[in-house]
């Protein structure tokens, strides 16, 4: 597919609104991760549907967009559901996008007869077995769609084995057997140099460089000795430097995005923003103008020669590790996990991030349990959550499960009966927010007296309680939502 | 039956009273009926951006490898450096 140049861009999320009009006469495409604008609806037949109001607005930019997926990587055994597929094509249909990518990684594992979220784009395996794999996946989700497809280049906080396909050999051998794009993830592979693995510059003299169409550009910072791919900053003096090279070898590029989480706006100034915005459009101008004719380094797979782990033993121990459902591998072949501090980075990632979840979409059950109980009765209670529940895709359903466990499993709940009933309200506020059906439910106090407590940070006082009949309803755009669920 | 005022800019159905939100006994009970609408139970801090924006997280998560925040954040606010409980939040 002839593929138009689209420039600079960045991915939008909510938030980004302001940046995106201050830098209109800097950026000429958005990217846009579309299932962070879906709804998870648990009706009779689950399914998704998208925000509209974000897609008006995304189409009154009146620019180029591409989609960029999130959920639903392509670097695992586990074929993505075909459930979404209809919601995407929609919104493909709505956006017309240039381009699809997504993740060269892997966030489902087969665990007690049942398929599991691990809530975090985990690295695939690295052999030969793991790359046909990978061809494959692309294959299958791309001819879902009439779009040209890219996969991203992935974060990897493990440190390399000698089975191992090199980072680059591996990328291009996926490319090369799914014969699509390459969306060159700079921060990730920066950030993998980092944390251990290749060099950037070893791993792109190994890759095919005319199948890079796109080119991500971020922040990060350090944790316990780690660099993340964060997505917190504009991007390093270092971070740049990089790009400026690679943007220059790459003899078929077609945009280059900076991301970063709507979550660091408030750090992160305007003025810094468009200096990002200009850097990349300076280096823009510069694209392929060192690019070669070399080809590819010749791969060297000593993978046959090794006692390489299977695919599927690989995910299963490494996902179970990740989201501490298990202590400790057991299969020889996949002991170093069980030594590679960049498993406990991982579940450290993940365990904020579901704690993120919980605090957010149970926001009133957690902050009380923090001012009633303390800090460590917080833990207490994530930790047998955890040990009960696996994550979920979609936070809604995080926070669906954690009300539910809270009303079902915990101790507090019991010996708590106002707990119980804010737990309750939230719950039910949770369901009708996101089916749009009207909830009435029994409770001892009137929510309008203790949530300005709560968002004060500060336990209710001299409550009137009694018996209160609460009918929570659902707003306007809550019901249009429910409206537009695509049944598939 | 009147409520003290709770005003908050985020939530223009908050700055009536109750009665206005129709808070009414019932007939048949001694029950007060209150009308909430869903989404009041998860804006509650207009003034952390990160948080204000709750109901546009329900979804999937963005890519990236890094850090979710909002832990540190809720954590941050509600004990300090010494995680001894705060009376009120630093930021009023």
């Amino acid at each position: 597919m002839n593929i138009p140049e689209q420039g600079v861009g960045i991915i939008y999320f909510p938030g980004f609104e302001d940046t995106i009009e201050l830098n209109s006469d800097l950026i000429s495409t958005i990217e846009i991760e579309p299932q962070t604008l879906w709804t998870h609806n648990k009706t009779e037949l689950s399914s998704y549907s998208y925000d509209e109001d974000k897609v008006e607005y995304l189409q009154a930019l009146d620019i180029p967009i591409s989609f960029h997926g999130v959920g639903f990587p392509i670097g695992g055994s586990i074929s993505s559901d075909t459930e979404h597929i209809n919601c995407m094509q929609k919104m493909i249909d709505a956006l017309d996008p240039v381009w699809l990518s997504e993740h060269l990684s892997f966030n489902k594992i087969y665990a007690e007869d049942a398929v599991r979220n691990t809530n975090f784009l985990l690295p695939p395996l690295q052999t030969m077995e793991g790359a046909l794999n990978a061809a494959e996946k692309i294959k299958a989700y791309a001819s879902h769609f009439d779009l040209p497809f890219a996969f991203e280049t992935g974060t990897n906080y493990l440190q390399p084995q000698d089975f191992e396909l090199a980072d680059g050999h591996f990328i291009n051998e996926v490319a090369r057997n799914a014969d699509c794009n390459i969306l060159l993830d700079i921060h990730n592979l920066l950030s993998n140099q980092k944390n251990g693995r290749q060099n950037i510059f070893e791993a792109l003299s190994q890759i095919d460089l005319s199948r890079v169409i796109q080119i991500h550009l971020a922040g990060g910072f350090y944790f316990d000795g780690y660099y993340l791919d964060a997505h917190s900053d504009v991007s390093s003096a270092e971070v740049l430097e990089v790009f400026e090279k690679v943007v220059r070898m790459l003899p078929n590029l077609k945009a280059i995005t900076f991301e970063m989480l709507a979550d660091y706006l408030p750090a992160v100034s305007q003025d810094d923003l468009r200096k990002q915005f200009e850097i990349m459009n300076s280096v823009w101008a510069e694209r392929g103008k060192d690019a070669s004719d070399t080809a590819a380094a010749p791969l060297t797979d000593k993978s046959s020669d090794m006692d390489a782990p299977r695919l599927t033993d690989y995910e299963h121990e490494l996902g179970l590790l990740a989201i501490r459902k298990q202590k400790a591998t057991e299969v020889p072949s996949l002991d170093y996990l069980n030594h590679d501090k960049g498993v406990k980075i991982i579940q450290s990632l993940i365990d904020k991030f579901r704690k993120s979840q919980l605090v957010s979409f149970a926001k009133l059950s957690s902050r009380y349990i923090m001012l009633k109980y303390g800090e460590e009765a917080f833990e207490q209670v994530f930790s047998d959550y955890c040990i009960k529940n696996y994550p979920c895709l979609f936070a809604s359903d995080s926070g669906i499960l954690f009300s539910e466990y809270l009303l079902n499993d915990s101790d507090l709940v019991e010996n708590d009966t106002f707990f119980k009933d804010l737990v309750t309200y939230e719950y039910n506020s949770l369901l009708t927010y996101m089916d749009g059906v009207e909830r009435e439910v029994n409770i001892s106090f009137n929510p309008y007296d203790i949530i300005p407590s709560l968002e004060s940070r500060e336990l209710p006082k001299d409550v009137s309680t009694g018996n209160y009949v609460i009918h929570i309803t659902p707003e306007e755009d809550a019901k249009e939502k429910v409206n537009t669920v695509f049944h598939s | 039956m009147r409520t003290k005022g709770f005003i908050n800019k985020n939530y223009f159905i908050m700055k009536i009273s109750k009665e206005d939100l129709n808070s009414r006994p019932s007939k048949k009970d001694t029950a007060v009926h209150v009308t909430v609408p869903a989404k009041v139970a998860y804006n509650l801090d207009e003034m952390q951006k990160v948080t204000s924006i709750v109901l546009d997280r329900l979804n999937c998560p963005a890519c990236h490898s890094g850090f979710d925040i909002r832990f540190d954040i809720e954590k941050r606010f509600n004990f300090n450096e010494d995680l001894e409980l705060i009376d009120r939040p630093r930021f009023r």
